[in-house]
């Protein structure tokens, strides 16, 4: 089935080299009751400058797969390679956004992101002076100086994506990085992290259990099912970019809506009565 | 004094459009703005002058009460007489004063290093943890009015056995709040910190030890109240000066106004420290919400 949906974006007509290569991957828990296996079989191919989504229901193993591919959990099967090396320790040289802000609540929103530059020893002025640039260009020009708990939820999420982007990563891991925001807040911020990647030529590998925001923003849709997670099917999104917030209404678009739901279907992720 | 600008920063999806809110926010809602701020403002005032008017109710009932009930001075002295000991034994209270004074700040300065210090170490250390952690345990379960005669025996009756009496009760609760400090931190900062290639050391200095200080500042609160108890346990065993010496003597002579007296100042001294170090957090850590409301109810 894996190897299956590995085809499609083999032949899609992406140039690049691969920045993640992930093949057979599987993932099993040791728990009380005995072995559990999160994750069966995974193949994914994310190529330079691509937007991949991972989409399934809660428990497929979707935000397990990222952690795998960061190497933050070691795999149990297969192989994960990320920019070419085999992932066996933290990858570091990739920005993480994870489900929660986790900021710090001592630090300013400016210093948060600056945590990012201490870990790494780059220079503080031109960090500093880039933190400054990232946090305007998301629409947090005047909280700079402002505390976590300052912030709504949205706002602190987008500095969490600052301090993900300071160290200018061309690979983005995103976990579920607008799970917690409302609606509106949630379109906003599809629309900037579609333009912060247009601007950057970034590669981002993408994790929702939303399909109309998967549909949005990604270049291939990966539809996961559950128990053991495993990739159903990988779905080229063949729309032009930018993507506006009226194409959602489109056709096209509500036809790769319909395919992923029919998915989720025929699996058995969604019963209709 | 934020209040006004906490408005904009709520609102959930007015990230853009919230700026243009504020200019735009007209008289009405200004005005509810207002109304709320001096609802907060009468909110803190009447939290000043709610434990301020009990503690006058009390000394009125007391006084008028003692009168009343003409209870002879020697078991309940009126807050009057009270006061007048108060101010014929002036020098003498400030005399004794000093002394327990400096041997609480003594007793409290040896707790805290030793405390914090201990609690960084069985953190950095588990074996070192494991090994020591019933020995510690143990030297808590010993009532330390029991080894305070021992130290006399070993140490004399001067500050020695004194402080150290106050350092073994305050130490142990800022130990255990460093240790429980460290310890407790979500495992997301872990995630984060690995993921951006932050050491060993660096998550140690940037994330566990100001995750910490909150924890941490609670032991120390507990401490200083604990070392004022200890300094006059030691002062009730063996000494010559000092508030703890006074009571004894008061009590002797069946002089309860200086002994009440000599209370008061007891009470000012573990008081006075708790506020210097709730001070000291507000300071050190200002982010931490929470503690420094509950020290300006007090």
């Amino acid at each position: 089935m894996a190897q299956e949906a590995v085809l499609p974006s083999e032949s899609a007509a992406v140039v690049g080299e691969a920045v993640i290569d992930v093949q057979g991957v599987s993932k099993v828990y040791t728990s009380r009751e005995g072995p559990v296996r999160a994750l069966d079989d995974i193949s994914l191919t994310l190529r330079r400058g691509e937007f991949v989504s991972l989409v399934g229901p809660s428990g497929c193993g979707k935000s397990t797969f990222l952690t795998l591919v960061s190497g933050l959990i070691p795999h149990s099967g297969g192989s994960i390679r990320v920019h070419g090396r085999e992932v066996t320790e933290p990858v570091t040289e990739l920005g993480f956004v994870f489900q929660s802000p986790t900021l710090l609540e001592w630090r300013s929103a400016i210093d948060n992101v600056m945590l990012q530059a201490e870990a790494r020893n780059l220079s503080r002025e031109e960090a500093r002076k880039q933190a400054r640039t990232l946090l305007r260009s998301i629409g947090l020009e005047g909280f700079e100086r402002h505390h976590p708990s300052e912030l709504s939820g949205g706002m602190a999420q987008r500095v969490a994506i600052c301090r993900a982007l300071l160290h200018d990563p061309d690979l983005l891991l995103m976990d579920e990085p607008f799970g917690a925001l409302d609606a509106l807040t949630r379109d906003q911020m599809g629309l900037d992290l579609q333009r912060l990647c247009l601007e950057r030529g970034a590669s981002v590998l993408f994790v929702t259990h939303s399909v109309p925001e998967a549909v949005f923003l990604s270049d291939r849709v990966a539809v996961m099912s559950p128990r053991p997670g495993r990739i159903e099917e990988v779905i080229d999104i063949d729309l032009p970019r930018p993507r506006t917030l009226a194409a959602r209404e489109t056709p096209s678009y509500i036809a790769y809506g319909k395919r992923i739901m029919d998915i989720f279907l025929r699996s058995g992720v969604l019963k209709e009565a | 004094m934020d209040a006004s600008g906490s408005e904009p920063r709520k609102s959930e999806s007015g990230d853009t459009t919230g700026s243009r809110r504020v200019t735009a926010m007209d008289r009405s809602e200004a005005a509810v703005e207002q109304g709320r701020i001096s609802r907060v403002r009468r909110q803190r005032i009447s939290n000043t002058v709610a434990p301020i008017g009990t503690l006058v109710a009390l000394i009125l009932v007391w006084e008028f009460g003692a009168t009343l009930l003409e209870t002879p001075t020697y078991l309940l002295p009126r807050p009057t007489d009270i006061w007048t000991a108060f101010f014929a034994n002036w020098e003498v209270l400030i005399e004794h004063a000093q002394v327990t004074t400096f041997e609480v700040i003594v007793g409290y300065l040896l707790s805290v290093v030793g405390g914090v210090a201990l609690g960084l170490a069985i953190f950095l250390s588990p074996a070192l943890g494991r090994s020591i952690y019933p020995l510690l345990v143990s030297t808590q379960a010993i009532p330390k009015t029991a080894i305070a005669p021992l130290f006399v025996v070993w140490f004399g009756f001067g500050l020695l056995p004194k402080v150290l009496i106050a350092f073994l009760i305050a130490f142990f609760p800022i130990l255990i709040s460093t240790v429980v400090g460290l310890m407790s931190i979500d495992a997301g900062k872990l995630r984060l910190a690995k993921s951006i290639g932050l050491g060993r050391w660096g998550t140690f200095v940037k994330i566990r030890l100001p995750q910490a200080a909150p924890s941490i500042f609670g032991g120390l609160k507990v401490g200083i109240t604990l070392c004022v108890v200890g300094a006059v346990v030691g002062e009730f065993v063996g000494a010559s000066s000092g508030l703890g010496y006074l009571l004894l003597v008061a009590s002797g002579n069946l002089n309860s106004p200086l002994l009440f007296a000599a209370l008061f100042l007891l009470t000012v001294i573990g008081v006075g420290g708790f506020l210097l170090v709730s001070l000291a957090e507000r300071l050190l850590i200002p982010w931490h919400k929470g503690a420094g409301d509950q020290v300006a109810g007090m």
